[in-house]
This record gives structure tokens, sequence and C-alpha cells, in this order.
């Protein structure tokens, strides 16, 4: 299974396995991950699961559509080029490996 | 081909539901389970619309916006017919279609973001505390439905939309709200009579002479100054605000008291462990969903999951339905705090038009829980709920509990 490395503000590093095909909002809250809120279930309608991806990784995670760049305007720590909503990037064997840092404050 | 692949696509069977008359306005369970039950879609003849409440169904429509359209309304009423708007003109943000829609939904949410509900946090959270350090110092008997659902509803509202509605006028525009979702009967002619004074006040409020500076309202305005909206939209935004969250807002904040009270070992758990808090919020969404069934107009002719749909022909999506469908949840009629329930239910709608303040919705319910939470020992029901019997909406009229202090 790819693993995911979730890196919290003040530098908490937590490893976890996640199944193809689920979201890392799904998998970093289940993982009990507290720099992650995922308020809306991953209708792109909070912006609270915030995640700052490690660049090398971004070719490989499909663009972000229109809905989630305008979230990405509203999210409480100022979104960065590597930033992404995590709800959207869906867990796949190109993706093990993968380190994402969480912003300061989700809300 | 299959040789009987014609056959198989059947029109939607028609069945005998009303879920506008008294009896489903009372007691709706009986009637959701024969519009799930009977077929994936049904049709019910008496108002010529198409009905589903299979949460694998809803789900599908929701996200089908080329085939399913918002732009007839949400309601039962085809919002394309002018006589229609008397009461209730249409939504600039519900009922239209993307893209169109896209352009106003990205505005609306950025000003309703994370930064902006946190700057309202602090009045929501205080606003409770207050409330609940009251009701607790008064003891007895107490009704949460007009003593917390609806205090906190209507005072904050407004106030963070900075409209200056006197506060008497306040409870016949939510449900105003839900019989213009609904066909007209006489319960709705009722309302329409009981609110004409009212609407005046509504209207004029929301107009941009009259909003409060810094507030919500004022910022719709400044947006649409700016061209994020086109002139006329924002005074249509703010009455959505004011009417669809109110008569949400206290649905949701009167369903959560009832079921926290109903179930004292759900209580325990959200007390022993805040975490739970936000999920017992979500759980009480799915479970007494405030809106019962959101409609998409059939554009056209149309096969969906083997049964041929009538195009302009609208669908009630019953989404109340959808959050009790026995085939995706486990004991749905049950309240459960641990439940995986967050972006499994379909209370907030879903797809391009999914509820846009559930941000807002969120935040007065967990404002209200931590401070019953850090003050409350017990909710004991003290007296049945009563539903309030409006059309397309699950709310309570009355609920007696008392408040027991820790």
């Amino acid at each position: 299974m790819p693993n995911v490395t979730f890196i919290e503000w003040g530098g908490n590093e937590t490893p976890v396995d996640v199944e193809n095909g689920k979201n890392l909002m799904q998998a970093g809250t289940a993982a009990g991950i507290s720099g992650i809120i995922g308020d809306c279930g991953g209708n792109l309608s909070c912006a609270t699961c915030h995640v700052f991806v490690d660049p090398d990784y971004i070719p490989r995670i499909p663009a972000p559509n229109d809905y989630e760049k305008d979230m990405l305007e509203f999210t409480a720590t100022a979104a960065e080029d590597n930033s992404r909503l995590c709800c959207q990037i869906v867990m796949s064997d190109a993706l093990d490996g993968l380190i994402v840092w969480l912003p300061q404050t989700q809300e | 081909m299959l040789p009987n692949a014609e056959l198989s696509i059947a029109a939607p069977p028609a069945i005998h539901i009303d879920p506008y008359a008294d009896d489903f306005l009372a007691d709706p369970d009986p009637g959701r389970c024969i519009i799930r039950d009977s077929a994936p879609i049904t049709y019910l003849p008496k108002y010529g619309v198409y009905a589903t409440g299979r949460m694998t169904v809803v789900r599908e429509i929701f996200k089908d916006y080329e085939r399913f359209s918002s732009s007839a309304g949400i309601g039962l009423a085809d919002r394309r017919d002018p006589s229609s708007h008397a009461h209730r003109r249409p939504s600039p943000i519900n009922e239209v279609d993307p893209p169109v829609h896209t352009k106003i939904r990205a505005g609306v949410q950025k000003l309703l973001s994370p930064m902006m509900i946190r700057s309202w946090r602090g009045r929501y959270d205080a606003f409770a505390e207050k409330l609940v350090d009251q009701l607790i110092i008064r003891g007895g008997v107490i009704d949460a439905v007009p003593e917390i659902a609806e205090e906190m509803t209507y005072t904050l509202m407004p106030e963070t939309l900075g409209l200056d509605i006197p506060r008497a006028f306040l409870p016949g525009l939510g449900e105003m709200n839900s019989f213009s979702l609904g066909p007209a009967t006489p319960r709705q002619q009722a309302n329409y009579e009981q609110v004409k004074d009212a609407i005046k006040f509504y209207n004029e409020a929301a107009e941009r002479e009259n909003v409060r500076p810094g507030t919500l309202a004022d910022k719709i305005y400044q947006e649409e100054d700016a061209g994020t909206f086109e002139p006329g939209v924002g005074a249509g935004l703010i009455r959505v605000f004011l009417r669809a969250s109110s008569e949400n807002q206290y649905s949701m904040i009167s369903a959560l008291i009832r079921r926290l009270a109903e179930n004292p070992d759900q209580w325990d758990k959200v007390k022993a462990d805040p975490g739970k808090l936000k999920n017992a919020i979500e759980e009480v969404i799915r479970l007494d969903t405030p809106l019962e069934v959101d409609f998409r107009l059939v554009v056209s002719d149309t096969e969906f999951n083997g049964q041929a749909l009538q195009g302009n022909r609208k669908i009630g999506l019953f989404i109340a339905a959808a959050n009790r469908d026995p085939h995706y949840w486990d004991k749905p009629n049950e309240y459960d705090v641990d439940r995986e329930v967050l972006g499994n239910h379909v209370g907030f709608g879903g797809g391009a038009h999914v509820c846009v303040g559930q941000m807002m919705a969120r935040l007065q319910g967990e404002s209200l829980l931590k401070a019953l939470v850090a003050r409350v020992d017990r909710i004991e029901p003290a007296g049945r709920p009563e539903r309030r019997v409006v059309s397309a909406t699950n709310s309570l009229k009355s609920l007696p509990v008392r408040l027991i202090g820790r």
C-alpha cells in the first residue's frame, strides 16, 4: 500500500499507509492528523484540508479544477504554488513516498 | 443489444404519495420508505413529477447538472413560469446552472471562507455561552425551539448579515421559505397572509443603503461593485441567506438538542470527548435533514439506470430519505455520534450546488454544542417534541427539555 507522510505545523511527522483510491483528507483525518479538518467532507466547500505538497510530486497529481483553484484563494493560511486541498489528492502507487506539510491553521 | 433490452427500459412507476399532505408533514418516514422502496425513480401523478429517495440515485443526479438542471428551481414549482415569483423571486445562486452559477458561487464562497467564519466565531461562542448560562440559572422546563434555536438564529443571522428587521417579522419568513418550495395549499396561503407586512421590511432591509457597514451583506454589495456579481444579484443573495439559512439553522439546532436529550449515551460520549463534537452535528444533519426534498429538472428525454425519463419534468431528490437509506446506512434511524457520516450524507445537497452556507451552519452548531458541553451535565426530555407543519422542511415547533447544569 502506498505511503504518505504528513508533517504537522511544529514538525510532528506521521507516516500513513493509504489505500489506492482514497483521498488524503479521508486518510489523514482517519489517522488522527490534527492539522486537517475537512469539514465539508470533500465537497470543495470549506477549504479546511489545505496542505503544501512536496514539489517533486506535483507533476504526478492531476492539476486542480476551477473549484479547487477558487477555494485555494480562501484558505486560512495563505496558499503557495504547491498548495492543494488534500480531499482532491487521490492516492495511487505513483504517489508512494509523498510528503505533505500542514499549514499553521485551517480555520 | 439483447433482444429484450427494449422491454427493460420502463417508465418510473406511479405511486400515490403526497409529500405535502398533512400526514406526510406530521410523520414523513412511512412516505419516504414507499418512495425509496418502490423503484429507483418513481412518479408522483398528483404533481406530475418524478421522485427518488435512494442514496446512489440522488448522488448521481446531483453530479449530472447537464441532464438534471437547477434552472427550474429547487422547489416543486417550475420557476421558469413568472407567476411563481410573486412571493419568492428566483435565487441567483440556487436556481441557475454552471457556468453562470460557477462565478456567483465562487464569489459567495469567498465571503464564507474560513477567514470570515473565524471572524464571526468569537461572537457566536460568546452568544451561546451567555444563552446557556441564563437558561441554567433560570432552571425548570424550557422550550428549546424558541428559547435556544430561534433565539440564536434570529439574533445571529440578521446581525451577521447586517440587516435591520424587527424580530417579530422573522419567524414567518423562515416558514415562508419552506412553503414557497411546496404547492399552493391552504397552509401556504395562511403563511403568505401572515408574512405580507414582513416581506416589505425584508426586501427593504436587504437594499444597499439599509445594510450595516462591515457586515456580510455590505461585503456582498462590495463584490457586486467589483464585478463579481451582476448588478442586482447582491440583494437576491442577501435575501436567500436570511430566508433559507434561518429555516435550516433553527431546524438543525432544534434537532441537535433533541437527539442529545433522547440519547444520553451519545451525549455522554460527546461530553467525554469534545473531538466528537463536529461529528455529532454532522450526524444530526443526516438523521434530521432540514430540507426534505431538492428538485432538479430533467432537461430532455433520457434513459437513467434503465428507466425512461421524460424531459421537461421535475424530479424530487428526497435527500432526507436518502440519508436514511437502509441499503447505504447501518441502523439508519439511530443517532450515532461515531458514525462515518462526514462526506457520506447528502444533507447539504451535492454537486455544484452543495450548500454554500454549510460552514455557517456548522459554526452555529459548534458554538452551541461547545457551550452545552462546558456547562451542562444532562439534557432531559420534558415532553413530546412537536413538528412544525411546513412544506419541504423537517423542523420542530416545540421541544420541552430541562438543562441540568454541571
